[in-house]
Formats: structure tokens, C-alpha cells, sequence
């Protein structure tokens, strides 16, 4: 786990789909004024939500902004059809650059950050980003004893196995 | 004429010995060269042929029952439903799921809850769909609950579509749970969305999920 506290940014970059933990934590940033805006990447619509079945991730966030006082100024949402972090990065990347964005924050889960402060400093860095990945706990497990609970040990393996990936590829 | 002192036959001998271990050693590591070389550059052929081993896709035919595994909302359930609609299933059944901590948010909903909701939005009526089993927590579970409703419901034919990596391990746990039972289980692939899983190694979803699931497979064996 990378541990780096969350400082003044540009902006607080999630996911949609975040988790709840992560999404609250950004919101408590955005109110502390550690960034002026909260940007949030929408990602490839579930098959339920193309069906009519479910209301789309980006509509529940905005109800929560709404619900938490995030005025339309303060929130953007960019991209569309992002299915990996990757991608979502590279979103990212081009708001980043025609809104003269230089720094952002992203929290991420603890076993998360070293993966996502990997990539996103690859893709970010050349571009003059500075992303800051915030690690944040999230339920499920706990980094002091992640091995003793079966979604602690998935996320550690998972978290080693991407990072293989990632470097191989990318 | 001089003859050689006696220590030099010791040395004469060590030294053929020497020249043999490194040319046996030399051999070797040309043959691992090679034979990595040749890997590296049929590595699609045999990466997919890996997948292609592992996978289980059994022929679909006509059957009492499609089951939708938990986690299954978003692809499983769709599939489900396409096979209730083309006369391949007369009912549609789903676990009760126990709700996990993630559940308790409006974003990720109730699973049991969703799955139904699709199959009532698809029009499956509600005679053709039931619920099964209670607060299960995994594919143990879920083919512990099929197989109850199997023996109350004399089944002779269940298909249960699942995303690929996860059919080996499927199909192990049923052939374990269903043994003397005259039910026969048909575990079919789901294909996951965004990649083909042919060629699973081209991405990240891809790459994550098969490896899981060989891990999954290596710790059940060691457990």
C-alpha cells in the first residue's frame, strides 16, 4: 500500500461505480476545499440500466451530489464507455489537459494504490499531471490484518496479479 | 623417456569430466533457449489452448430448469431468460442470496432483488420463476440449494450458464453434489462482456478472471 495524504488539487477524479467509502471520502474533501471540483468518470452502461431495469450509475450520483449540496459547478461528469482503469485514466488525461489541470487526487483502496499511483503516474505524468492516490478504507477488510478475511486475501492477490499486468502491458 | 607424475592421470582424467559437464550444461541451456523461443512465439496458440481446455461448455438441450448463479444479475439472468424464451427451459430459478455489506447502498442494490426484477421486466411470469435456497454465499451453496429443488422437483435436465473460467469449478462441485442423483446438469458459458474469453490474456478482466479461478482450483485442491 502507498500512504499519501490528500492535499490541495485541481480536482477529486472517481469512478461512478466507485464504492460508497471512496465516494464519501471524495465528497469530504470536496467540502473541506481540498479541491474545487469533483469529476466523475462514467463508465460502459450495465446491461440493466440499457434495459430500463435499473437507473444508470451516473444518475444515482448525481441524485447523491444533489442530496449533498455539490452545486453544478463544483461536479463534471466526463467520459462514457470506460470498462478499465485505463481507459477511465485516459479521460482523464484529455479533460485534464483542455481544462489546464495540473494536479488531482484519487482515492483508491489500500491494496489499490500502488497499482492505480502506477499506472495513473504513466499515463498522467507526461501529460504534466500529478495524480495523488489517497488510499481509503473500504468494508470488507482491513490492510493491518488482510489476510484473515477471504475479500482481503482476493483483493491482495488480485492486487499483485494486476500489477504483473499491468507491467507486462502497459 | 619422461613419464608423467603420478598426480597428473588425476588431473588428465578431471579435466575430459569437466569439458563434458559443460558441454552437457551448454547443451542444456541452447535446448531451454529454444524451447522458450518456440513458446514465445506459439504463445497465442497455446494461451488459448489453455482456455479452451479448461472451459466447460456442455451442448445445450431441452431441460426443466435454468438456474442464474448469484452475481449473475447483469449477464447470467439475461442468458437465462433467453433460454426460458426459445423453449430450452420451462423454469427460471435464482438463490436467495445473503446480502453482503455492499448491498446496503441504493448503487449496488440487493442481487436476489435485481435478478428478479430482470426476469419480471423480460416478462418471465411468475409461475416460471422461482426462488431457491437461503442466504447462500456461494457456488457451493447455490448448487447445494439446486440440488434440494432437483430431487422435490424429480428434474431430469438443469442448465446453468456461468462466465467461462468459473464452468471447471462449476462443474466439479456438481459432479460432487449431484452424485446419484438422476439429474443431469448442463453448465454452459456465459460470454463475458468486452473481451472474448478465446483470448482472455489481452485483458485485464480477462487475465484477472482466469487466474482467479486457477487459484481457486489450486487452493481446493490443498484444502
Amino acid at each position: 500500500m502507498v500512504d499519501r495524504e490528500a492535499v490541495s488539487a485541481d480536482a477529486i477524479v472517481v469512478s461512478v461505480g466507485t464504492s460508497p467509502e471512496l465516494m464519501q471520502r471524495a465528497l469530504a474533501w470536496l467540502h473541506e476545499g481540498k479541491a474545487s471540483k469533483l469529476v466523475l468518470t462514467r463508465n460502459l452502461a450495465r446491461p440493466t440500466d440499457q434495459a430500463g431495469i435499473t437507473v444508470p450509475l451516473a444518475e444515482h450520483r448525481r441524485r447523491e451530489l444533489d442530496a449533498a449540496g455539490v452545486p453544478e459547478t463544483a461536479r463534471e461528469f466526463i467520459g462514457g464507455d470506460s470498462r478499465l482503469l485505463r481507459e477511465e485514466l485516459a479521460v482523464v488525461r484529455a479533460w485534464a489537459a483542455t481544462n489546464h489541470v495540473k494536479r488531482i487526487l484519487l482515492p483508491a483502496e489500500p491494496l489499490a494504490t500502488r497499482r492505480v499511483g502506477w499506472l495513473a503516474r504513466r499515463m498522467l505524468g507526461p501529460a504534466g499531471i500529478e495524480p495523488i492516490v489517497v488510499p481509503v478504507p473500504v468494508a470488507g477488510y482491513s490492510v493491518a490484518d488482510w489476510w484473515r478475511s477471504k475479500a482481503g486475501l482476493m483483493a491482495m492477490e488480485n492486487e499483485w496479479a494486476l500489477m504483473a499486468y499491468y507491467w507486462w502491458n502497459y | 623417456m619422461n613419464q608423467p607424475p603420478a598426480s597428473e592421470p588425476a588431473l588428465s582424467a578431471a579435466v575430459p569430466r569437466r569439458g563434458r559437464l559443460a558441454k552437457w550444461l551448454g547443451g542444456a541451456a541452447l535446448l531451454a533457449a529454444l524451447l522458450a523461443v518456440a513458446a514465445w512465439q506459439t504463445r497465442e496458440r497455446w494461451l488459448a489452448g489453455i482456455a479452451q481446455a479448461w472451459v466447460v461448455n456442455d451442448p445445450v438441450e431441452a431441460a426443466d430448469a435454468v438456474m442464474v448463479l448469484g452475481g449473475g444479475a447483469q449477464f447470467r439472468s439475461f442468458e437465462a431468460v433467453r433460454l426460458q424464451r426459445a423453449g430450452l427451459a420451462a423454469k427460471v430459478l435464482f438463490p436467495h442470496i445473503k446480502p453482503g455489506p455492499l448491498e446496503t447502498n441504493a448503487v449496488v442494490g440487493n442481487e436476489t432483488e435485481l435478478i428478479e426484477r430482470v426476469l419480471e421486466h423480460e416478462r418471465i411470469p411468475a409461475t416460471a420463476r422461482e426462488q431457491i435456497g437461503r442466504d447462500v454465499t456461494s457456488t457451493r451453496d447455490e448448487v447445494l440449494a439446486l440440488r434440494a429443488w432437483a430431487d422435490r422437483a424429480h428434474a431430469r435436465v438443469i442448465i446453468v450458464p456461468t462466465d467461462p473460467f468459473h464452468t471447471r469449478r462449476l462443474k466439479s462441485l456438481v459432479r460432487t453434489h449431484f452424485a446419484g442423483s438422476p439429474t443431469r446438469v448442463l453448465v454452459t458459458v456465459v460470454d463475458p462482456p468486452g473481451y472474448r474469453w478465446q483470448e482472455w490474456w489481452r485483458d485485464e478482466h480477462g487475465f484477472l478472471a482466469f487466474q482467479n479461478e486457477l487459484l481457486k482450483r489450486l487452493q481446493s485442491a490443498f484444502i
